[in-house]
């Protein structure tokens, strides 16, 4: 079978003034000129990618209606011109036709979802021979990531079967008309690319450092896009599920970015701000599962531990449910984060934090000094956090101590966030024992849901009938309970270093003194 | 593979545009489909606007000097690729009368492309010759042909009529049976 040749477009000029050459000066007939959005489906594995076939759902930007396209290699295996206008997210959504069957087959049941989706012009152009008859199909396309990253204009040549010489003979004419370079990278790769570099690129703050008199509005941006950066940076490691301190990375600066959005209040631009907290919030959501299955792999060699030698033994075939359990989280939380939510939300996110008229005069706060701004939302972070940490008792339901954890997190994110703004002895005083206040809280939360959700799991280990495995679990929830006991008893003690009056006289102290002269 | 093949003695009655078109059907729904145009007139091949021309003739797929794989040319089609005939094929009879078991030779050649397709179509001579004896044989471990089409004209002539009855005759008489109307 005949294989596709690539060039990459190097020639100045639009894309109609490099069709204009293709049809007017090669002859070459043009079949269909098309504009949408193309968006490239797999499994969360990438079956379709090992099998080396694309899946292709384009969605015409005007009239038409969506289309799904099976092809290898650049030759087509079934085209449904017809489809649902939303892209099929498992096997059984594929049309029923025997190439979808087959392809159906191969997906074996399992989810699809989308991967990087470009919005492209593509023009397909035939090569005809004395008898009008197709002797290669040449598609022309320029598309651009929905980051609004341009692509390289590419032309494909796909020599059609039995005319290899012919289609031979047109590219030489094409790299005489043309200025082009062979290319070896699909378009589904060079978006994939482009898709990866308008992440990793953000938006660049240009290395424009904090500045206590600088606008409230200003300084919220660079940091939000300083925390894009790290969110961004992890976000590969975060599909590839190969190190567990990727997720890890990514989750810390999505709250980040939300406890900045939520102390936004009169500085972000309020209808992208509820947008974009609602979005991140979803966001976390999605990602908490897989988190908290990464917790119980890594934690539960060091709690088998705690167990007696012969019980470790036993809870092998728990470590396969375990290890199960966490790649399911895995696979369903790329396919959230390959949707098309997440991609709209990100093109989205990126804009507005690029785009600098959503940051003039976005709230009545704005063009405030952000040091100012930023003590009072850590005044009342501070205040709150205080209050509620004195109403803990013993007596006090475990929520409490959940939500007393989740404000503390918001006023350690904005100590952190806005760090270089504070007098550094001063910040220093009060963040050391926040963290143990956050440790302790954490280590509590940590252990109860660890607890819950061995217990849940534990269902599912086959053959219920082994009492030795779920006893060796009821060993390792035992000792969950103890730590989280601990945990608990030494509250008091830690809040109260916290609530202590140096540490407390320091939130007075962030404000950097001026130098004397 | 399924090798579905089109024949009537009489000539005009439609034979390729049922291929060609079933062909096109079978193709637009995701099958991968060939059609084989056995008839020196090649018919089916100007359908496709292929040039009639067989690099070495037919003579040389006959003999397994081409495997069938290099002969065939895809159509304008999706999924359709066409072994176009060109007019040497109206020796196809003497070639395969020449060669050593000639009824098993299309089913020979068809067998090198058992992989790639799905449907193979054969759009056969109007005569009752070795070409066109090889898809009748059903019950003979031979034959190439899962199915076999007859078409007729909608309105028949008295003549094709009676040709078209001795000939379902002829079938029997060679297969035993015969199925469908």
């Amino acid at each position: 079978v005949s294989k596709v040749r690539r060039y990459e477009v190097t020639a100045a000029g639009d894309f109609a003034s490099v069709l204009a050459v293709l049809t007017d000066h090669l002859g070459l007939r043009l079949l269909s000129l098309d504009e949408g959005q193309r968006s490239w489906l797999d499994t969360p594995t990438g079956t379709l990618e090992r099998a080396k076939t694309t899946l292709e759902f384009r969605l015409p930007s005007g009239e038409g209606t969506p289309s799904l396209t099976w092809a290898a290699e650049g030759r087509v295996l079934v085209y449904d011109p017809c489809v649902s206008s939303t892209p099929p997210v498992q096997s059984s959504d594929l049309p029923d036709s025997a190439a979808f069957l087959r392809l159906a087959t191969l997906v074996d049941g399992g989810e699809l979802v989308a991967g990087p989706t470009v919005n492209s012009q593509i023009a397909v152009l035939a090569c005809l021979d004395d008898e009008e008859k197709t002797t290669a199909r040449i598609i022309f396309d320029r598309s651009e990531t929905l980051d609004g990253i341009a692509l390289p204009m590419m032309i494909e040549v796909l020599p059609l079967r039995g005319y290899e010489d012919e289609a031979s003979a047109l590219e030489k004419k094409l790299k005489r008309s043309v200025a082009v370079s062979t290319s070896a990278t699909p378009i589904r790769e060079l978006a994939q690319q482009g898709a990866s570099a308008g992440l990793a690129a953000g938006i660049e703050n240009d290395g424009v450092a904090l500045v206590p008199t600088m606008s409230a509005a200003c300084a919220w941006r660079i940091v939000l896009q300083t925390l894009n950066d790290s969110m961004v940076q992890s976000f590969s490691g975060v599909l590839s599920g190969n190190d567990p301190e990727d997720l890890h990375a990514f989750r810390v600066a999505v709250r980040r970015i939300r406890t900045l959005l939520q102390d936004g209040d009169d500085v972000v631009d309020p209808e992208s701000r509820d947008r974009f907290r609602h979005e991140y919030r979803w966001l976390g959501d999605v990602t908490t599962p897989t988190r908290d299955a990464d917790v119980h792999l890594i934690e539960f060699p060091e709690l088998a531990a705690m167990l007696p030698p012969e019980r470790r033994e036993e809870l092998m075939s728990f470590n396969e449910v375990l290890v199960r359990h966490r790649s399911d989280c895995h696979t369903a939380m790329t396919a959230e984060l390959r949707s098309m939510r997440r991609a709209e939300f990100g093109t989205a996110w990126l804009s507005f934090l690029a785009d600098d008229d959503a940051w003039t005069g976005c709230g009545d706060l704005a063009d405030e000094p952000v040091l100012r701004i930023v003590l009072r939302r850590i005044e009342k972070a501070n205040w709150q956090l205080v209050k509620s940490g004195r109403k803990i008792s013993k007596k006090s339901p475990a929520i409490a101590l959940h939500e007393l954890r989740k404000e503390g997190k918001r006023l350690r994110y904005l100590l952190e966030c806005f760090g270089p703004l504070f007098d550094e002895k001063a910040l220093a005083t009060i963040l050391r024992p926040l963290r143990d206040v956050q440790d302790v809280l954490g280590e509590f939360q940590d252990t109860e849901v660890q607890a819950n959700a061995l217990l849940e799991l534990a269902g599912e280990l086959e053959g219920a009938e082994d009492h030795s495995a779920l006893m060796a679990i009821g060993g390792v929830i035992e000792q969950l309970g103890v730590r989280g006991a601990d945990a608990r008893a030494s509250f008091p003690k830690t809040f109260g270093r916290f609530d202590d009056r140096k540490v407390q006289r320091a939130f007075g102290q962030l404000e950097p003194r001026k130098k004397k002269r | 593979m399924k090798v579905l093949a089109t024949y009537n003695i009489k000539g005009g009655v439609g034979k390729t545009a049922t291929a060609v078109n079933l062909a096109h059907v079978a193709a637009t729904h995701g099958n991968r489909v060939l059609v084989w145009d056995l008839d020196p007139q090649g018919a089916a091949t100007f359908y496709f606007r292929v040039k009639p021309k067989v690099k070495g003739g037919g003579k040389a797929i006959v003999r397994g000097s081409l495997e069938l794989g290099d002969a065939i040319k895809a159509t304008d089609f999706d999924n359709l690729d066409l072994v176009p005939a060109d007019f040497s094929y109206r020796h196809l009879d003497l070639w395969l009368d020449d060669a050593k078991k000639p009824l098993v030779r299309i089913r020979r050649a068809l067998r090198q492309v058992s992989e790639e397709y799905d449907y193979v179509f054969l759009d056969c001579p109007p005569s009752i010759s070795l070409t066109s004896y090889q898809p009748f044989l059903r019950r003979c471990r031979c034959a190439p042909t899962n199915s076999l089409i007859v078409s007729s004209k909608k309105t028949p002539t008295w003549f094709a009529n009676s040709r078209f009855l001795g000939f379902s005759r002829w079938l029997i008489a060679i297969n035993g049976c015969i199925g469908g109307s």
